[in-house]
């Protein structure tokens, strides 16, 4: 069988070959198996290159080998199309955000008639500038911009031209919808989208690996309000700037934060170097008055005084080069509410020194007053704490000269005064609800009722009647410090504050203004103090975000909320109703 | 016999060939739709993204007060407009005794209605707008249940319609639907347009058109 296809399968033939030896040897058989042997070459050489070219046709057409990656899974329907991240607000509202734009750029090379693209291109972008352009199209570089975020109308506009050599490249643009109504805060980026200040620089890294949004604490809402009656201080007094905060006492979160004057986070760069200083974190001052906050506190936290102690404010105090002395001096013996609420500087420092130097230093540590606050923005200035705290320093101290803290320290250290005794550590961050609260206990619960009380004492019988609002307990403490200019303190120079909280018989937020050098009015008879420019513009703030903030509104007269805010000026609590006299008009120092 | 074998095996492994060329291809198409629907979703994204920020942008606070304060006869809420329980809200007044109850009224105490009611309110609450007075001077006999307002109330019960707390509960009874004809003051019933101040309105209006065109030129104008 195999014999009768040796002649038709020259495959067959190689192994049955053997059988074939035994045949005598023709020439016409040798020449049949050259033949044969020269048609297997030539298959096997055939069958190998169809071989490979089957193979890489499968290779090309099943494997799809060389070509680009397969696509196996769909896009992600809720994932941001650009890399870094958003910031909202405390309720989801956007404070900066990422836009995908297409910029323009050029390889000169190829562009064949450089006059002519340029003509062409300026036709359609007439902000670009015809001379430039055509430089940089007939320069000798393989890479120039043209123009960075095109709008989608002018992409297509460029696109129709149909310039060889140009291209579109896709980029990221940071846009902050709310402009210059948080700029301090959420900071601003740079052209390569990267964060050169504020939460933007600070959480830098976070906002590019991470998409989720970054939530702040701040409500926009609140920093509308705040910034529009801040504005309206600065304007009204002429003041060189401001600074305003709303802080919820209880958890530490920053609900509003505004510096003025602001900027544009969409053009940071060609601006004065003013507009970008946060006055709330990154500067330092001497508080004044609204320190006496800390003094008392500490006194009366120190156990060596009690409300009802008096002491000689008579006659004012003279230290080295300096005379300590009131502005409205009552030149008599003070109970401690009178010295808060008369905002009296001879009586602060008897308390001082009453309690002892190195109580008032380790209290003003507690306080967080010798680093700086722990809230999440590069701008965050370190205070200019004496060093050594001798006496004469711990009696300016007393009302808030010669030590200065931030506006951030300050509103963080008063509300641990009243919030029960716990400094919470200032956020930006909304903090979850919740979770647990952060926080160190700094004076005692019964201190910070008393100081609770002092604080409405100064806006029922004291200097910032005008923070007062129907309905929301308002408390706080006026400050008005000179400013240092060379080596004195100037008399018109000065820094009117005012750090309010509401409601005084259950402090939830507060709220501070900080006017720099107002400049006094005929409405307000020749004075720019706390209590005539901070106060009014408290109140009137807490008048527009209580509501917001859904506090109750209660009556100010009800027995039990007397009951839980007022104090006699002899520093008995009272039962029912205020007994206290009024006090002349608001001029405190 | 081995060649039918051989053809049958032929025919299968080119059958096979041919379904999963068919596949492969069919595969590929699938896959060219997929990457044309992931572009499309990206350009969604890309298009939702440039959305809420126009969102955020139209929803900024300073414009939103702008327009509230254009086109709207709405107030900033006041602390004394809240109340501590939905209870110590008064009833509306059933209609019937509210129509005879009117004349009287207005006869028995010339004084205080000589003015028309909007007047003798407008001291009452100043900062209220007139809009909603007359339905409340009706709808307010229980006026202690403002907060901050004075106790002695319910001493009037028939006039005390005028009394300053009753004008208070002015803005929470607005809605009151009590029939107005009889009400001898026509300018409460004026639109509350014309209450707006001139200054408002001539503050130039938002861009109506390619709001979107110019948000992303804000973007683009500055670098």
């Amino acid at each position: 069988m195999s014999d009768t296809r040796l002649g038709y399968d020259p495959i067959g033939a190689v192994y049955a070959s053997a059988p074939t030896m035994s045949k005598p040897r023709s020439s016409l058989s040798v020449a049949l198996e050259q033949t044969r042997n020269r048609l297997m070459v030539t298959a096997a050489v055939v069958t190998l290159a169809f071989t490979a070219i089957g193979a890489k046709l499968v290779d090309a057409t099943l494997l799809r080998g060389g070509a680009e990656p397969r696509q196996i899974q769909a896009a992600e329907a809720h994932a941001p199309p650009v890399g870094r991240a958003d910031i909202i607000d405390r309720h989801g509202n956007l404070l900066a955000t990422s836009l995908a734009t297409a910029s323009l750029h050029a390889d000169p090379k190829v562009v064949i008639d450089a006059k002519e693209a340029a003509r062409k291109l300026v036709s359609v972008l007439p902000e670009l500038d015809y001379k430039d352009v055509y430089e940089k199209l007939s320069s000798e570089k393989r890479f120039v911009w043209i123009k960075r975020n095109l709008t989608p109308r002018q992409q297509a506009q460029v696109h129709r031209l149909g310039i060889p050599g140009l291209y579109f490249e896709r980029e990221e643009r940071r846009f902050y919808p709310a402009t210059q109504l948080a700029s301090h805060v959420v900071g601003f980026t740079g052209v390569d989208n990267n964060g050169l200040a504020g939460i933007e620089q600070q959480f830098d890294k976070r906002l590019r690996n991470d998409p989720t949004p970054l939530q702040l604490s701040i409500d926009l809402r609140l920093q509308h309000i705040l910034k529009k009656e801040v504005a309206a201080a600065v304007e009204e007094f002429r003041a060189l700037g401001a600074a305003g905060m709303v802080y919820d006492v209880n958890t530490g979160e920053v609900l509003a934060m505004v510096s003025l004057p602001d900027f544009d986070p969409h053009n940071p760069t060609d601006l004065d170097e003013n507009t970008r200083f946060n006055r709330n974190t990154l500067g330092v001052y001497e508080m004044g008055s609204t320190f006496k906050i800390f003094n008392s506190a500490m006194a009366l936290e120190s156990g060596k005084v009690r409300l009802h102690d008096s002491f000689d404010a008579t006659h004012s105090i003279q230290i080295g080069r300096f005379t300590i002395s009131d502005y409205h001096g009552k030149n008599r013996w003070l109970t401690v509410p009178e010295i808060f609420q008369h905002s009296s500087n001879i009586g602060s420092v008897r308390m001082a020194l009453t309690a002892g130097i190195p109580t008032q230093r380790a209290f003003m540590q507690k306080m967080g007053f010798m680093r700086p606050t722990p809230v999440e923005l590069p701008e965050n200035g370190w205070p200019l704490v004496p060093n050594p705290w001798r006496e004469v320093n711990a009696m300016t101290i007393s009302f808030g000269h010669g030590i200065s803290v931030s506006p951030m320290h300050t509103v963080a250290a008063a509300a641990s005064t009243i919030n029960g005794g716990i400094m919470r550590p200032a956020t930006l961050l909304k903090r979850e609800a919740g979770a647990e609260l952060p926080g160190e206990r700094v004076i005692s619960p019964q201190t910070s009722e008393a100081m609770r009380r002092l604080f409405r004492l100064v806006v029922t019988e004291g200097t910032a009647k005008a923070a007062d609002v129907q309905g929301y307990i308002v408390g706080g403490k006026t400050g008005t410090a000179d400013k240092q200019k060379g080596r004195s303190y100037s008399q018109n120079a000065r820094l009117s504050s005012f750090v309010g909280a509401f409601p005084m018989h259950d402090p939830k937020y507060m709220v501070l203004v900080m006017v720099d050098e107002p400049k006094a009015t005929a409405k307000t008879y020749g004075y720019a103090t706390g209590g005539w420019v901070a106060a009014p513009a408290v109140g009137r703030i807490i008048k527009q975000i209580g509501p917001l903030l859904g506090v109750q509104p209660v009556d100010p007269n009800a027995p039990e909320i007397i009951a839980a805010t007022a104090i006699n000026t002899n520093g008995t609590v009272p039962v029912k109703g205020s007994t206290v006299a009024s006090v002349p008009p608001p001029r405190t120092h | 016999m081995k060649g039918k074998s051989a053809l049958v095996w032929l025919g299968l492994a080119g059958a096979a060939g041919a379904v999963l060329f068919q596949t492969s291809y069919t595969v590929q198409n699938r896959e060219e739709q997929l990457a044309s629907l992931n572009r499309k979703i990206v350009a969604e994204q890309e298009a939702i993204q440039i959305l809420k920020a126009e969102w955020s942008y139209l929803n900024d606070p300073s414009r939103l007060e702008t327009l509230a304060r254009t086109h709207l006869s709405l107030r900033p809420t006041d602390a004394r407009q809240f109340v501590a329980s939905a209870d110590l809200i008064p009833m509306r007044p059933a209609p019937a005794p509210v129509v005879p109850e009117i004349p009287p009224m207005a006869g028995l105490s010339p004084l205080q209605t000589q003015g028309g009611i909007v007047k003798v309110s407008a001291p009452a609450a100043p900062p209220a707008p007139p809009v909603a007075a007359p339905a409340v001077m009706k709808s307010a006999p229980a006026a202690p249940a403002k907060v901050p307002a004075p106790p002695a109330a319910p001493a009037q019960q028939a006039p005390a319609v005028i009394e300053p707390a009753a004008a208070k509960a002015a803005p929470k009874a607005q809605p009151a639907v009590v029939k107005q004809p009889q009400q001898p003051s026509p300018q409460t019933l004026t639109p509350p347009k014309n209450l707006v101040p001139a200054s408002v309105k001539q503050q130039p209006a938002p861009p109506k058109t390619d709001s979107l065109g110019v948000m992303i030129a804000r973007l683009g104008g500055n670098r």
